[in-house]
């Protein structure tokens, strides 16, 4: 009985305040952007170091006058080990072209270099989310006979681990600021909207009207207002990911990240929709259930 | 119409209702009701309202009619004493109680309390909504009593584009339409010219004759003469049942 009422009416009130509804809508969708965005950036620092730390590689230089099949027994026995992704053997010719790629136009410094002195390496990934344990991976494979010198990017490794740490605390601590502003935003924002509200609510208790029977109209409101604010916000994060996204192919330094910039999931999205309106509807709740109580005394 | 009541220095009461063998709908015991620390409205008042009978609540502007209507409707709460309906003690009701003591009481305002934006039909649908008619039913009830207000074929229009009169006829077919056996009007003709008052209190004066017991809250003298009741008087924070006599005065 109360959803027949409450629906319809719901919806009428919406219609009829338009204008501080919109308002409302506007308030919220704000709010909720802003809290996306940190969401979404957070999102993808994260993605854009997994593809760091997956690309991170160990190389293995070893003795030289290594014979090809100890060669041939260490890279099967580096392959063999559970973590390592890939592993595969860079003779000293492809390790000097690769040398040169590197290096791009200065390349001349190479000029007349030759292979001697060059040593075999095995070069080698670890599986995704093993990469924090490159430093004790490197350090063990060090000890394998015929391996001369371990190449690995520990100290970089540890300064993104400390950068991620410290981003999460802040941004979790940022979150936790925004998501508190937040419902008392839309807690002030339904109780402005509701405020307009009041003399039907009155006359409905006059009459004998519940309060569930109140709530309903009201929670329908509150829900339909936070779910309208949920999708403006996705809208305005959608456009304002597109223009990120383009501007990372400015720099050529982060070129390379545009097309590996993502965005949120449907399920994640379905997700934030459905917090939304729930916090439109505990709030109305809340506003309601204290206008009611004043009303009463 | 004469707004204020000129009661006589040496005005003989007879003080509040005396005990009949008639069922009783609402009684105050002992009530005393003050706003904010202020002197009480109404001090250690006692009164009863016979079911089936037509009953004028008067008194100067302030004197507390009002009050008295919200504490039978329970939207104030005694400081002391007992207020009881049907036997029933409602001066501390609240929730649902409350509500399901208010779906017994019909009730027109002096400011109509109709929701301006909705239509006639819509406004006349409320109480009926609350009290969970539906479909067919709820159609039916509103045409009926839109037709005895004479607005049936104006329900589809806003409420906000009526005269002060019409809005009165809204608010009487919406008090009326669940057939309340207790009918409130808190000044009903306040804001009304006379021909339209004289229309809105021979609609009242209609459900009295239906068997509800019917209670007009008015300063106004000419419309008590007009339609002849049991008048209780409020004054110096008592209810008193009075007579009117002559052109100005009451005994």
């Amino acid at each position: 009985m109360y959803l027949r009422y409450g629906i319809p009416r719901g919806l009428r009130s919406l219609r009829t305040n338009w204008k501080a509804n919109f308002n409302t809508i506007l308030i919220l969708s704000s709010s909720l952007s802003v809290l996306g965005m940190i969401a979404l950036l957070y999102l993808n620092l994260t993605h854009f170091s997994e593809i760091w730390f997956s690309n991170s590689k160990i190389s293995l230089f070893l003795d030289s006058g290594i014979e090809a099949e100890r060669r041939t027994a260490l890279l099967e026995q580096v392959r063999g080990l559970e973590l390592v992704r890939k592993a595969e053997l860079i003779t000293p010719r492809e390790g000097l072209k690769a040398l040169s790629e590197t290096l791009g136009t200065n390349q001349n410094i190479l000029a007349g270099a030759g292979v001697e002195g060059i040593p075999y390496t095995i070069d080698l990934e670890l599986r995704v989310g093993h990469q924090e344990q490159i430093g004790g991976v490197a350090r063990s494979l060090a000890n394998l006979p015929g391996v001369e010198d371990v190449l690995y990017t520990e100290r970089r490794l540890r300064e993104v681990r400390m950068f991620f740490t410290v981003l999460q605390g802040v941004g979790g601590f940022f979150i936790a600021l925004i998501l508190t502003s937040l419902f008392l935003i839309v807690s002030h924002a339904t109780k402005l909207s509701l405020h307009s509200r009041r003399e039907e609510i009155e006359i409905l208790s006059l009459v004998g009207a519940t309060r569930g029977f109140i709530r309903s109209s009201v929670i329908v409101e509150g829900l339909l207002i936070a779910l309208a604010g949920g999708l403006f916000s996705v809208l305005t994060i959608w456009i304002c990911f597109l223009f990120l996204r383009a501007g990372l192919s400015w720099k050529e330094l982060t070129s390379s990240l545009q097309g590996e910039a993502i965005f949120f999931g449907l399920r994640d999205l379905m997700y934030a929709l459905g917090a939304a309106s729930l916090l439109g509807a505990v709030s109305s709740y809340f506003a309601v259930n204290k206008l009611l109580k004043d009303m009463e005394t | 119409m004469n707004p204020m009541i000129r009661l006589p220095p040496d005005l003989p009461v007879k003080g509040a209702c005396d005990e009949g063998t008639a069922l009783i709908h609402f009684e105050f015991k002992n009530i005393t009701k003050s706003y904010l620390g202020n002197l009480p409205v109404l001090d250690q008042v006692n009164f009863k309202i016979e079911a089936g009978g037509f009953y004028y609540l008067t008194g100067v502007s302030g004197a507390g009619k009002t009050t008295v209507f919200r504490l039978l409707l329970s939207i104030e709460r005694p400081d002391s004493g007992e207020i009881y309906f049907d036997g029933e003690e409602i001066s501390e009701v609240s929730g649902t109680r409350q509500a399901l003591h208010r779906r017994r009481i019909g009730m027109v305002f002096q400011d109509y309390r109709l929701l301006p934006a909705d239509t006639i039909e819509e406004n006349v649908a409320l109480p009926l909504r609350v009290s969970g008619y539906r479909g067919a039913a709820l159609r039916n009830r509103i045409d009926r009593q839109l037709e005895q207000v004479g607005l049936v074929e104006r329900k589809r229009e806003q409420v906000m584009g009526l005269s002060g009169g019409e809005k009165q006829l809204v608010s009487i077919a919406r008090a009326m339409s669940f057939d309340p056996k207790v009918f409130f009007a808190d000044e009903p003709t306040g804001n009304l010219d006379q021909s339209m008052a004289f229309r809105v209190m021979e609609l009242i004066q209609g459900l009295h004759r239906e068997d509800s017991t019917v209670v007009v809250a008015t300063h106004d003298l000419d419309l008590i003469r007009s339609f002849r009741a049991k008048t209780l008087l409020i004054k110096d924070r008592k209810i008193h049942e009075v007579r009117l006599t002559g052109q100005a005065g009451i005994s």
